[in-house]
């Protein structure tokens, strides 16, 4: 770094990368900044320059008993499809862990599918069986489509926080006359606090935002994305963006949620 | 405890991957004796017995059916189970399926590379420049998911739309008189849309693999008078590359199976594979050439996610072999010298 010159180089090579970081981040809150913006907006038709501040989408939003039950059956699958994955993930990742079994790779490699196959192919994988065994499509339906996306999440989480667990905790507990039953549930489950509550909070956002396998099972109940897909087709409304708003909003305060437990924990 | 048992050679072999098929399967027959003779498997049933059945009802069975479903025929809107191929040779034959099939590839790949190209710089930034709140920023970056799937595509067609942002924007500060149609509806849009909605999840194992390499590493190569470009190219970059890979594979995954671009913002003629393989399980109640369509595209992940695996094998074989070669030559070339 002896000035003249040569210590242009790394400033040009060094700007370029900042600016381009800064366009990235622009480029990608594009959306969210418009979305955002024009839910505010007294504008049915979106352009630009905006025309007035309003509160009347949210207002419209509320008064949507469809949007709103879309919104009460995404919760609904969201917390089924978390407690099955947490039940079925988290002993899961467990015996992955803790035990050499045969066909342990297999069952890894099947439990991390939904990840490695698109969206589209689970959904119409699913939806051939639902087709030959003729089950009703419907809110149970698109349970079984998110719980196995939210399990992989699960298993993916508990594996990555198990691998960061100190073994000789556990061999202490031992020691002094815990079995291994308790000395899971009273050393090493509580120290999965945090990778646990990041699990739920991803298998929330997975599952809130699914769109491409619950396309093909979903029934007569819309879930909230699929209700703003048949409105997206219908025409655009900015009642659209007052929801996205608020959906926005609800997991910003998860994220701040999950920042906060795990920066305690760190400390 | 663990470590101190015993391993027979075979067991060896096994981990390694490097016995021959039957005594692989001798091996197997081994552990899977030793295994119930120590009562783990109780333990394990336990625990993963619900998990194993949850993916064979859900990703084994469904799978199965699919196969099956993809060999069979629709006639007077009915499924008639007569094992046929017909359904695969339409596929491969007819232009429709063949021409969308390579185009849908070839912008998913696209897509990736720009998704790839965008999330190492953010990547980089955030590890080495940033160093603080390094969290804050990545965070920042993933946030941009939490609006939504659909309405992040759909965000794009406000602002490119006829009477969208951008035109109005470009009206506003009087660089165009018309709105422009240009930006709208046609392939550039979805590939645009399709980056937007990968460059974060190509971000995730991007930076996660870059928070593994030491500082002392750049400063390495600094003390030996690399440039930074130098050093990100020869250091950062071959210590990230199973990161760039796996994002890269999740960029293509999403990209490639995504049938909401196409129908929000693409073209007239902008349908993709998955549209197509979408539409059969719609009105036209085609499920078994669905179930092909479905086929092909696993077929064609698999081989995309095979390639860098593939190229890493060969170049790691042929490193092995330079290195195995490498001293000999040095001493012939010191022998003729003498």
């Amino acid at each position: 770094m002896s000035g003249g010159f040569k210590a242009l180089r790394p400033m040009a090579s060094e700007s370029v990368l900042w600016i381009s970081f800064g366009l990235i981040l622009v480029f990608l809150y594009i959306p969210i900044v418009f979305v955002v913006l024009y839910s505010f907006d007294t504008n049915e038709i979106m352009t630009w320059p905006p025309s007035g501040f309003t509160f009347s989408w949210y207002e419209k939003f509320f008064n949507n008993s469809q949007l709103l039950a879309a919104f009460l059956n995404s919760a609904k699958v969201a917390v089924a499809s978390i407690v099955i994955g947490l039940l079925i993930g988290v002993p899961s990742a467990v015996a992955m862990d803790r035990f050499q079994f045969p066909g342990r790779g297999v069952y890894q490699k099947l439990l991390m599918m939904p990840f490695v196959v698109p969206g589209i192919l689970g959904g119409i994988t699913l939806l051939t069986l639902f087709l030959l065994v003729d089950i009703k499509l419907s809110l149970l339906t698109v349970i079984a489509a998110h719980a196995t996306l939210v399990t992989a999440a699960v298993v993916l989480q508990t594996s990555v926080g198990l691998a960061r667990i100190d073994r000789e905790l556990e061999s202490a507990a031992m020691d002094l006359g815990a079995n291994e039953i308790r000395a899971f549930f009273n050393v090493t489950l509580p120290n999965l606090k945090s990778t646990i509550l990041g699990s739920i909070l991803l298998g929330a956002t997975l599952s809130l935002d699914e769109v491409t396998r619950t396309f093909f099972v979903t029934g007569g109940d819309n879930t909230a994305p699929m209700q703003v897909w048949s409105l997206l087709r219908q025409g655009i409304t900015p009642e659209i963006n007052a929801a996205a708003t608020l959906l926005f909003l609800v997991s910003l305060i998860l994220l701040g949620i999950w920042a906060n437990t795990v920066k305690e924990e760190t400390r | 405890m663990e470590l101190s048992r015993p391993v027979s050679q075979e067991q060896v072999h096994l981990r390694a991957g490097t016995l021959p098929v039957r005594g692989r399967l001798n091996a197997f027959t081994i552990a899977l004796l030793g295994f119930l003779s120590r009562r783990r498997w109780l333990a394990v049933a336990a625990l993963a017995g619900p998990g194993m059945l949850l993916v064979l009802a859900l990703v084994v069975v469904p799978a199965v059916v699919m196969i099956c479903m993809s060999l069979w025929d629709v006639q007077n809107y009915s499924l008639v189970k007569e094992w046929n191929i017909e359904n695969y040779k339409t596929v491969f034959t007819d232009k429709l399926y063949t021409e969308t099939l390579f185009r849908s590839v070839r912008i998913a790949a696209v897509v990736t590379f720009f998704s790839v190209l965008l999330a190492t710089p953010v990547a980089y930034v955030i590890t080495f420049k940033i160093r603080r709140r390094r969290t804050f920023w990545f965070g920042a970056v993933i946030v941009a998911l939490w609006v939504g799937y659909l309405l992040r595509i759909y965000a794009w067609r406000i602002f490119l739309g006829q009477d969208g942002v951008l035109n109005g924007i470009l009206m506003w500060l009087g660089i165009s008189d018309e709105p422009v149609m240009a930006f709208l509806f046609n392939d550039f849009a979805i590939v645009l849309a399709l980056v937007h909605l990968c460059t974060p999840f190509a971000l995730v194992p991007i930076y996660a693999v870059m928070q593994q390499v030491p500082d002392s590493l750049h400063d390495a190569a600094f003390d030996l008078y690399a440039s930074r470009i130098r050093s990100f190219f020869q250091v950062t970059l071959p210590l990230c590359a199973h990161g760039i890979v796996a994002g890269g594979s999740f960029a293509f995954i999403l990209s490639f199976g995504d049938y909401y671009a196409p129908t929000l913002i693409g073209g007239p003629g902008g349908a993709l594979i998955s549209n197509i393989a979408a539409s059969q399980f719609g009105t036209s109640l085609q499920w078994p050439m669905g179930a092909a369509i479905g086929m092909v595209m696993f077929a064609v992940v698999l081989l995309v996610l095979a390639i860098p695996f593939l190229l890493t094998s060969f170049i790691t074989r042929r490193r092995r072999a330079a290195t195995a070669i490498g001293p000999t030559e040095i001493v012939t070339n010191r022998s003729e010298e003498a």
